[in-house]
């Protein structure tokens, strides 16, 4: 295995919640967790609200220090970095948010935007230099040179994402963390965005972490996937393997749960329905987190924190934390019915 | 028919003359039908449906009509229209928080509905409210009834939304985006209790929204808009199955699914929604993204032309099957 480019080692994140001594509530937004991230791999993390991983994105990019464990940059410690050193892990660590209008400074241009980290992070490159950098980086994430003196106010959704990546890319990162950066944006320009970071990824070889809530916009861009559940994982495999087999009863949820664009195949789909009422992230249930909303829940699930083991077939690279993996899960009713309920009687 | 608009236009107020939203929509909606809307922001989707009812922003031109059951919407009274809406028109929108206010229970406010709109005593509007709730298969009604709206999650206080918007029986359901800030797991069960809506005493359902997997599931004709204009309207079917505007197939080639493998890279349509300060009055507004537009597209706006029974296509390039 290939050293990696940044590694979690049982890294989590608490958060204090509560002004007064006697208010204080503990919030674990991350449960301990390990990740390897190898030079241009693709990870795509994916759940539902407040299933940690935008907390993991914060950890991986150091805009939160984690409560316990470590953050390993090329095998050094985050937190052991000196000035130098951390400049060097930001010019090689990048991200992209789903809201790109909050991320960029509304009176700055375009040009002075992209050419803003260079000046920060690369001061190798000399300040005649930029103009040139940024110019290529704008034509290359597909916009004009034109564009170069607006300001963010005057740009489009995708217009303004592409000016998020441009300035995230522009010091050539090894890694970029993108959070939900698809999300906001509409269907064809969202596929636009997509292809643009998958070329990016095959021509320069960075490394993603693509974070989503919407599995059918990650398996576009990840070829290792993990399914996370209020702050923990709950399942990680190759992209196809997870598509083609996927052992989690909530992986299994989320997969039958996305709504396909065909009306035929819709109305038959036949999804897990879960319990829609989410547990409270304060008072986390015992043992198994997911057993609240879980169909096929037992007792053993209140008592029992399920390890993060191997899938029962031992397939490589496939891991699951339920005590029943791959066990058959009841579906739910398609949403036409061949006979619908008799009507109820009126008054 | 229960709600016939025709020839409506929104327009706004902006620095240098006024912005038109939406171009002159035609469309209409039967009792029991449910009729999506489709679109990507600034098409005008949800624009074209809050004027229909009253609900422009302040300074808006609305013009064209709007005839719901016989009465015309378009420069109603304020007053007789808040009497339509929450009686005989239900809404529901995105953002269920806002919806609901926060120093009431769910049943004082559910029961409120009957007892303003239908003179109803607060006992039997709290039992009718109660007994919403399940048909709409709530789990512990009762306990619902009890509980604060920020005591709800996301999902819950939606289809308490969708349970008020139908407690006056109303003939017209409108739902703006009602999924889209909501997990996937959950929107499964909200989907769920808008299919059991449409075996309800032929309530109608106008949806809007930019999911065309959600659309899929539950409408039976669609209108695709674009910069303020219907593109494309067809049965349910026939639209996902036979898209005849390049800008409707750009849309479906563009929706990443996951019942199919994935082609790399995923198939786009080029360039920017216009701004619709900026969309030509007479030319198709879709000519500078699409890929089979010829000369004729600038000399003039395609009229809508009728392919297939109910299917009407707005592209100079689409001819009757």
């Amino acid at each position: 295995m290939t050293a990696p480019l940044l590694e979690l080692q049982d890294a989590a994140v608490v958060y204090t919640v509560g002004r007064t001594p006697f208010r204080k509530r503990r919030l674990q937004a991350l449960a301990p967790t390990s990740l390897r991230i190898a030079p241009g791999e693709s990870i795509g993390i994916v759940g539902e609200s407040g299933c940690g991983k935008s907390s993991l994105a914060r950890v991986v990019t150091a805009l939160v220090a984690p409560t316990a464990g470590r953050v390993l940059w090329r095998g050094r410690d985050l937190a052991s970095l000196d000035r130098e050193g951390r400049r060097a892990f930001r010019r090689s660590v990048q991200i992209i948010f789903q809201n790109p209008l909050s991320s960029l400074n509304p009176r700055m241009s375009v040009g002075e935007l992209v050419a803003e980290p260079l000046a920060v992070l690369r001061p190798d490159v000399r300040p005649a230099d930029r103009p040139t950098r940024v110019a290529a980086w704008l034509d290359r994430v597909g916009l004009t040179a034109a564009l170069a003196g607006r300001y963010p106010a005057e740009l489009s959704g995708g217009q303004a994402q592409r000016v998020a990546i441009a300035r995230a890319m522009i010091c050539e990162p090894e890694l970029l963390v993108c959070d939900e950066a698809v999300s906001a944006l509409d269907v064809s320009i969202r596929a636009q965005v997509l292809n643009l970071l998958a070329s990016l990824r095959a021509e320069l070889g960075v490394a993603l972490l693509f974070i989503s809530h919407d599995l059918a916009v990650i398996r576009y861009v990840s070829t290792r996937i993990r399914v996370m559940y209020l702050g923990r994982l709950m399942e990680e495999a190759p992209a196809d393997r997870l598509f083609a087999s996927a052992q989690h009863p909530y992986t299994r949820a989320l997969l039958s749960a996305v709504p396909i664009p065909d009306p035929v195949a819709e109305r038959q789909r036949q999804p897990i329905l879960l319990n829609p009422e989410l547990p409270s992230p304060f008072d986390p249930p015992s043992g198994c987190v997911f057993r609240t909303r879980c169909p096929i829940a037992r007792p053993n699930c209140i008592l029992q924190v399920p390890n993060v083991a191997p899938a029962p077939d031992g397939a490589a690279g496939h891991v699951v934390a339920c005590h029943y993996a791959g066990q058959p899960v009841p579906a739910g009713t398609p949403l036409a019915q061949p006979s619908p309920e008799p009507a109820r009687r009126s008054g | 028919m229960l709600l016939v608009v025709s020839g409506l236009r929104v327009s706004y107020p902006a620095p240098g003359g006024r912005v038109t939203v939406v171009r002159g929509a035609d469309f209409a909606v039967e009792s029991g039908e449910c009729l999506a809307i489709v679109g990507e922001s600034g098409s005008g989707k949800s624009q074209a449906l809050l004027a229909t009812l009253g609900l422009a922003g302040p300074g808006a031109e609305v013009s064209g009509s709007a005839l719901f059951e016989g009465e015309e919407l378009v420069g109603m009274p304020s007053r007789r229209l808040q009497q339509l809406r929450g009686d005989r028109i239900g809404l529901v929108f995105q953002d269920s928080i806002t919806g609901l206010t926060p120093h009431m229970t769910v049943g004082e406010q559910l029961a409120e509905v009957l007892v303003v709109h239908r003179g109803a005593g607060r006992q039997a509007a709290r039992a009718e409210a109660r007994e919403m709730l399940e048909v709409l298969q709530i789990p512990e009604p009762d306990y619902r009834l009890g509980q604060y709206p920020h005591e709800l999650s996301g999902g819950m206080r939606q289809r308490i939304m969708i349970a008020m918007a139908l407690l006056c029986r109303p003939s017209l359901l409108v739902a703006d985006e009602p999924t889209t800030a909501l997990d996937t797991t959950v929107q499964a069960a909200i989907l769920r209790s808008f299919a059991k809506l449409k075996q309800h005493a032929g309530t109608a359902l106008i949806l809007v929204s930019h999911d065309l997997g959600v659309v899929a599931g539950l409408a039976d004709r669609v209108a695709v808009m674009y910069a303020g204009r219907i593109v494309e309207m067809a049965p349910a079917e026939r639209l996902f199955a036979a898209p005849r505007h390049p800008y409707t197939q750009g849309l479906l080639a563009s929706t990443p699914r996951l019942d199919r493998a994935p082609s790399a890279p995923l198939p786009a349509i080029d360039g920017q929604p216009p701004d619709p300060a900026s969309v030509p009055e007479e030319a198709c507004a879709f000519r500078p993204r699409c890929k089979v537009a010829r000369p004729a597209c600038a000399a003039g706006r395609p009229p809508p032309v009728e392919v297939a029974p109910g299917h009407r296509v707005a592209c100079l390039a689409a001819e009757p099957a």
